[in-house]
């Protein structure tokens, strides 16, 4: 089974995020059909935890299913309570989910919570319980018609087919017999529950009580109608079993009688030639009559999987998708519980409804790897009351498939050849277009990574034969055959861009993976703080890299949480000051251009800049002269500095040690770029910028000190050429004016102490004959030409780059292009360095550093408030 | 493989020999991936002072240690002889700058006594793991470890 363990894991991840999902929606909207889903996605949980054997995981999806399904028959109605107690199910299924992931096995103790969901069921239950624990029952008054019959026979209560199967496969894997036993204890004995439980730990002893009815907690209760049945399976031999009953005081043995499988007549028949054969309920009539009424053929079809196909039942469930698309499926044989416990053999039966070519279902069906059709004919019923017995309705609605067969294969060939031909006028989906159909591989991330980096490598070599190409033909002309390797070149490249870009998609996913948790978050948090809350999330269908979307989920939760916690008012503030009593967070997630904004806003209190700025300055964050120096917008981003916290208790929902500003430095390693838009009253959006993936930037290669550097384009605004006499200094800082604003400018070179070899006007000590031996000719003539390119005027290169708070212009030497950049790190050796996020390799086979840009307006920011510091101590001394 | 052979190997080491101020120096020969001419260096900013830069060793990025700056020897101009020994040690790839390289040589681990003062410069003791005598010479055993501060670090 171990090997189905991280299937297992990963469908019940999906199962759980969509009945998190859901039963958020529950609260607002219970459609018929988000119960159904509701119900299904419990159904599957149920189902795949008990194939797998993690039964408390099994028996409190059991019970959340009887929920669901009582709340999708309308007999219990949805409340706070209830909502609160499936949520607290909800996180225990996710708890043992993680139990089992991290240690294979769940050891939580669902009994209570099991009891919880239970009681729900039991305040609002009008009609009498059906015997067997709540089942899935398309017409629960004929079951529960059927199931009374069936227990008046003594000894036998009718299990359902789902217990059926269970017992089936207990049985076959652990053999022995199972026995009904039916007991009845003295009129004056006291402790019923007692002697119930006496003779179930007896019987435990040499077998395994299966199934009790009455229930476990009925007979705690004390109050149980007799006789008590119990299910036991045991390896012992009727009379052991009988003996033992006897040996039990105040306790009578009514019967002992083993367990037979209750099996369908149509299975009995000779299996060499099966027929078609349907137990059609009522609705399922129905919706046979309803097929002929909007001309819709009825297709019966036998499905065999593959004789080695692992997982039949997903197989099955891929069948029932594929036809699903082509027409409806109206009856199973098996049915659908037999099919997801795969107590089947290699074949299925499907009652299909249709307006489809044979030729197309045929196709639809083979899509489904390791499945075949079998057989395809049409089904024609005798039309006889839906409230057949068992064997009539095997005898009428079934036939023998024998006497069809002649017909088929001149009917599907000529389909099969040309499908849409024959069909016109008829507007059939081709199966292509059809949803539900796209065939996927669950994927290692690491090999994604693998793969990537290879392209990475693939791509500078990409860039380095071009370079080359060009190098040749500059020293030997153009040559035929040059041209023809530039024209490979160029081949290889395109090649190149689409695989990495196939590759990006690749590694693409929604960012509603990580938006999914925040709705429960929201609720949970407005509920603990007594705010109402709307959350609006848009967007969510927006794709971003696995890497990208590992790392953005712990900074939004908090950002979210500040949003609720401290931006939207109580219910009683917002009707004083005329707003509704909800208040909005709004998450929203879009492409622009290479990257990925997302923005939470919310219609809250807003944030005033002055009191950020008082508050920083009473904290002792920031002096008031700097505080005051601050622009509005750059006083709103006091709330990212550390030590900061705008409420005046620290709650228990906001204060969880992690500040805004780890918030903002764990999205910057993402290179992302952070701004806040607020007004006072009217609320506040933060907006994130970050780009779409993490292995591969954008840069712009710039050239410094005879180096190359590239900036990441995520930050760059512009570039600009200016003249020197343009620069102005204040307080020591430089600046150019640029629309009326003062621009700071970072000198590069200075930065980062990088002394520039060629041009000796700027004296600066330092490693300049290093560099000059390290150099070769290539890097000379590019040097040269820079000399020649931009020191012969007066004008310096400016890069205007930003990072939310801060816009400055970069001086560099020259520009040098826009470049996809392979981020690579530097290394634990050299470790971090403040202004340098990371290492690429140019085409040329240099190593160009990626530059940081928060990092650069940090250092600059640090080295000019020294400076100042130095300047005034300076002038001190000499006072 | 016979036990005579195992022990034949422990009590041997196998070093690659290179020179750094006229003295010769070994690392274990398992620890180096290759020697590599020098070649375009790219600095690094607002690094160590004796971290020379990185290269690019076919599409990897490898950090360059100038040996001479981490011993506290005088520096040298680049010469024909200067080469880069590029050794691999607990998953880190750095490159160091060595005046040149001799060769490779078995000594017998009889032949390695432990560092001395006597032999050593104080300051220099750290990076020495011990010293081994070869027709006549004296070859200093780098500790890698700590030339490379990796236990620094906290790995």
């Amino acid at each position: 089974m171990s090997q189905y363990l991280g299937l297992f894991l990963d469908e019940a991840s999906e199962q759980l995020e969509l009945l998190e999902h859901d039963i958020l929606l529950l609260e607002q909207d219970a459609s018929p059909d988000l119960l159904d889903r509701i119900f299904r996605a419990a159904h599957t949980l149920k189902g795949s935890s008990r194939a797998m054997g993690f039964t408390p995981m099994g028996e409190l999806t059991h019970a959340l299913e009887d929920v669901f399904d009582r709340l999708r028959q309308q007999t219990l109605s949805i409340t706070r309570p209830l909502i609160d107690a499936l949520f607290a199910g909800l996180d225990s299924l996710k708890e043992m989910r993680e139990q089992i992931a991290t240690s294979g096995q769940t050891h939580e103790d669902t009994a209570v919570l099991c009891a919880r969901l239970r009681s729900l069921l039991g305040r609002s239950i009008e009609e009498p319980r059906p015997i067997e624990k709540g089942k899935v029952e398309e017409e629960k008054d004929k079951k529960a018609k059927t199931s009374s019959v069936l227990l008046a026979r003594p000894g036998t209560p009718h299990l359902d087919s789902e217990t059926e199967d269970c017992l089936r496969l207990a049985l076959n894997e652990e053999g022995g017999t199972a026995f009904w036993i039916a007991l009845d204890f003295a009129q004056d004995c006291l402790m019923k529950s007692v002697r119930a439980m006496l003779a179930i730990n007896s019987l435990n002893e040499i077998g395994q009580v299966l199934i009790t009815e009455p229930i476990g907690e009925e007979i705690e209760a004390e109050g149980f109608s007799l006789p008590l049945y119990l299910l036991v399976q045991t390896s012992h031999t009727e009379a052991e079993v009988s003996t033992r009953m006897a040996r039990l005081s105040e306790t009578v043995l009514i019967s002992l009688t083993e367990w037979h499988e209750e099996i369908p007549l149509q299975q009995i028949q000779d299996t060499s030639v099966t027929p078609f054969s349907f137990l059609l309920s009522v609705s399922q009539q129905e919706a046979i009559d309803e097929a002929h009424s909007v001309g819709e053929r009825l297709v019966s079809l036998r499905i065999r999987l593959a004789d080695d196909c692992v997982m039949k039942s997903i197989r099955a469930l891929m069948v029932m998708n594929a036809l699903e698309a082509v027409g409806s499926v109206i009856a199973l044989n098996p049915d659908e519980e037999a099919l997801e416990a795969e107590t089947f053999e290699q074949t299925f039966d499907v009652l299909l409804a249709t307006q489809v070519e044979e030729a197309l279902i045929r196709l639809a069906i083979e899509r489904v790897s390791e499945a075949t059709c079998e057989l395809i004919t049409d089904w024609k019923a005798e039309r006889e009351p839906a409230t057949n017995t068992i064997a009539e309705a095997s005898l009428t609605s079934g036939f023998v498939h024998s006497l069809e067969v002649p017909n088929l294969a001149p009917v599907e060939t000529p389909d099969a050849l040309h499908p849409v031909a024959l069909s016109p006028a008829r507007p059939t989906p081709p199966p292509t277009q059809t949803h539900a159909q796209t065939q996927t591989v669950r994927v290692d991330v690491a090999r994604l990574d693998k793969l990537l980096n290879l392209i990475g490598e693939l791509v500078i070599d990409r860039t380095r034969i071009a370079q080359l190409g060009t190098l040749l033909e500059q020293k030997y002309g153009l040559h035929e055959l040059i041209e023809s390797m530039n024209e490979t070149a160029t081949h290889v490249g395109r090649i190149t861009d689409e695989l990495q870009s196939e590759i990006m998609k690749a590694r693409l996913i929604p960012i509603d993976t990580v938006f999914n948790r925040f709705p429960r978050m929201i609720r949970d948090l407005a509920q603990k703080l007594g705010k109402e809350v709307e959350f609006v999330v848009e967007g969510k269908e927006t794709e971003l890299d696995r890497s990208v979307v590992e790392i953005i989920g712990d900074p939004l939760v908090h950002m979210l949480r500040n949003s609720v916690d401290h931006g939207i008012e109580t219910p009683e503030e917002r009707e004083d000051r005329g707003k509704s009593r909800t208040g909005t967070v709004t998450l929203r997630a879009r492409h622009q251009e290479n990257h990925i904004v997302i923005e939470i806003e919310d219609d809250g209190k807003g944030m005033s800049p002055a009191a950020l700025r008082a508050i920083a300055v009473r904290k002792g964050l920031l002096t008031s002269e700097a505080a005051y120096r601050l622009t509005d917008r750059e006083a709103l981003q006091i709330i990212f500095a550390p030590g900061f916290s705008t409420a005046a208790v620290v709650s228990e929902v906001s204060g969880r040690g992690v500040g805004m500003d780890i918030v903002k430095s764990n999205l910057e390693r993402l290179g992302a770029i952070m701004d806040i838009q607020s007004e006072i009253g009217e609320g506040s959006r933060f907006t994130i910028k970050l780009p779409l993936t993490l292995a591969i930037i954008r840069g712009l290669l710039v050239k410094v000190a005879g180096g190359v550097f590239a900036l990441p384009l995520v930050a760059v605004q512009e570039t600009l050429r200016v003249d020197v006499a343009a620069l102005h200094r204040i307080n020591g800082r430089e600046v150019i004016l640029q629309r009326g604003h003062t621009l700071p400018i970072i000198r590069l070179d200075e930065i980062f102490d990088l002394s520039c070899a060629i041009v000796p006007e700027e004296p600066k000590s330092g490693r300049s004959t290093s560099s000059l031996s390290g150099m070769n000719s290539l890097q000379h003539l590019a040097d040269n030409e820079r000399t020649l390119n931009s020191r012969r005027s007066n004008e310096i290169y400016l890069v205007i780059v930003g990072n939310g708070t801060s816009t400055v212009g970069l001086v560099v030497d020259r520009l040098i292009g826009e470049q996809e950049v392979v981020i690579k790190t530097l290394g634990k050796f050299i470790g971090q360095i403040a202004g340098i996020s990371g290492a690429t390799i140019l085409g040329d086979g240099r190593v160009a550093l990626i530059a940081d840009i928060n990092g650069i307006i940090e250092v600059a920011t640090e080295r000019n408030y020294s400076e100042v510091q130095r300047r005034r101590e300076e002038a001190l001394d000499a006072a | 493989m016979s036990a005579t052979a195992t022990m034949t190997e422990q009590r041997e080491e196998h070093l690659v020999i290179f020179t750094l101020d006229g003295e010769d120096y070994g690392v274990e020969i398992a620890l180096v991936n290759e020697i590599i001419r020098r070649q375009e260096i790219t600095q690094i900013p607002r690094a160590l002072s004796d971290v020379e830069g990185v290269i690019n060793l076919r599409g990897k990025i490898v950090p360059i240690l100038d040996l001479r700056k981490r011993l506290g020897l005088p520096s040298l101009e680049t010469t024909g002889a200067t080469r880069i020994v590029v050794v691999e040690i607990r998953e880190n790839t750095v490159g160091l700058i060595v005046d040149g390289v001799k060769g490779v040589l078995r000594l017998e681990a009889s032949l390695i006594e432990p560092p001395s003062p006597l032999v050593n410069r104080s300051e220099d003791d750290d990076f020495v793991r011990g010293v081994g005598k070869h027709e006549g010479s004296l070859i200093i055993l780098l500790n890698l470890e700590r030339t490379l501060r990796l236990e620094i670090t906290g790995e």
